[in-house]
């Protein structure tokens, strides 16, 4: 008798503080297919059935920077701004078909088979799918790395990146102070299996 | 001048607060006058062409109501503009209201209805609750509001959206999912064109 009051006591406190609980606030977020987009506070977006596209602009929130994941292309995108267009592949797989992203600009790529690996940061990048290229503007930095090369690029104005190449492909244009180049890149062979 | 409203049921009830004398008498004096101001009334309307001029009987009862409250079974409340194109329409189970002095006021239930855009239905909507503002042509639909556009087949979920037909704007709020075919976009508070075919999120 005791014990049953007490778990009916326990039931209705417990039914208490959950009718207590404020209601919990959804994300935000936006999903189209894997791509993810999270970090934004002001945003338009627009469909367009004729094209079965959607264009994105987002600016960052207080606490965190627009943030788009694309697992299926390797590429995470991190900037204050970001204008977007999301679309349909050949194969009418849910992708990226552009990103152009400005200020405080992380990029990361990292394609798994062919490896290629890179972290970039610059004040723009425009991600092009149907290119295959990152361009990458404004005191770039770029690290990156395949099954041969490590390569480190420093104070650039202007960076290139192919990303549908086999092995990685980088064109790089250095910035300049009084027209002397003040750019660096390093290139840094790995050592290959064959060689160990 | 602000449109017209028009509004249809299948029947009427009227009940009034602790007067159960004098409620059969007002009762058959308002009962044909009911049907056709009841909307307007309810929803704070205004006619949009000149009002015919009613009767100095009619005209006292709408502008003194008595202390009531109402139900309409399976009401349909439409509003036109000045051009006579259709700006909105709803059905639904019931239309709950009560009026008292020159105050009226009313909320469907289990509401279905179309939205329109230069006099086509662009988007379908169902909610457990809704009331319309035929001054402001605004229409409030809250309580699991889903709607369907018909221009790209768009849908939203949302607690409550306030459209205002004026802005072609949908203000929706509370665990709001919009879907484009395989894209979706959540948020807590989102405007939207009717057509859902745009969304602006953020202040």
């Amino acid at each position: 008798m005791r014990r049953t009051a007490i778990i009916i006591g326990l039931l209705g406190w417990l039914g208490w503080v959950l009718q207590a609980q404020p209601p919990q606030k959804q994300p935000r977020e936006i999903k189209f297919g894997t791509i993810r987009i999270t970090g934004y506070e002001r945003y338009t977006a627009e469909s367009q059935p004729k094209t079965r596209t959607y264009r994105l602009e987002l600016i960052r929130s207080r606490q965190k920077p627009v943030r788009i994941e694309a697992p299926d292309q390797y590429l995470v995108i991190e900037a204050n701004r970001v204008q977007a267009q999301l679309g349909y592949n050949e194969r009418e797989e849910p992708v990226l078909q552009q990103a152009v992203a400005d200020q405080g600009v992380t990029v990361r790529y990292a394609r798994p088979k062919p490896f290629t690996m890179l972290n970039a940061r610059a004040q723009t990048a425009i991600y092009d799918a149907e290119q295959t290229t990152l361009t990458l503007e404004g005191n770039v930095f770029v690290e990156a790395e395949d099954d041969f090369f490590h390569t480190v690029a420093r104070n650039h104005q202007r960076v290139i990146v192919y990303l549908g190449e086999e092995t990685q492909r980088i064109e790089a244009f250095s910035a300049e102070r009084e027209g002397i180049p003040q750019g660096e890149l390093v290139i840094t062979p790995k050592e290959t299996k064959k060689e160990r | 001048m602000t449109g017209s409203e028009r509004c249809t049921g299948r029947d009427l009830q009227v009940g009034c607060e602790g007067r159960v004398g004098r409620c059969n008498a007002l009762l058959l004096a308002i009962r044909s006058l009911l049907c056709w101001s009841l909307a307007a009334l309810l929803f704070a309307c205004q006619p949009a062409q000149p009002p015919v001029q009613s009767r100095p009987d009619e005209r006292a009862s709408s502008d003194n109501l008595p202390e009531a409250r109402y139900q309409v079974a399976q009401p349909t409340l439409e509003q036109q503009d000045e051009r006579g194109n259709t700006l909105w329409k709803l059905q639904a189970q019931a239309l709950q209201g009560r009026s008292g002095g020159k105050q009226a006021e009313g909320t469907l239930i289990e509401v279905q209805g179309w939205l329109y855009r230069n006099g086509k239905p662009v988007l379908k909507l169902t909610a457990r609750y809704a009331r319309a503002d035929a001054e402001r042509r605004e229409v409030e639909a809250w309580g699991k509001v889903q709607a369907i556009s018909r221009v790209n087949r768009a849908r939203l979920q949302a607690d409550r959206v306030l459209w205002k037909a004026r802005d072609d704007r949908l203000i929706a709020t509370g665990g709001v999912v919009i879907q484009w075919g395989d894209f979706t976009m959540r948020d807590e508070h989102l405007t939207l064109d009717t057509a859902l075919e745009r969304a602006w999120g953020g202040n």
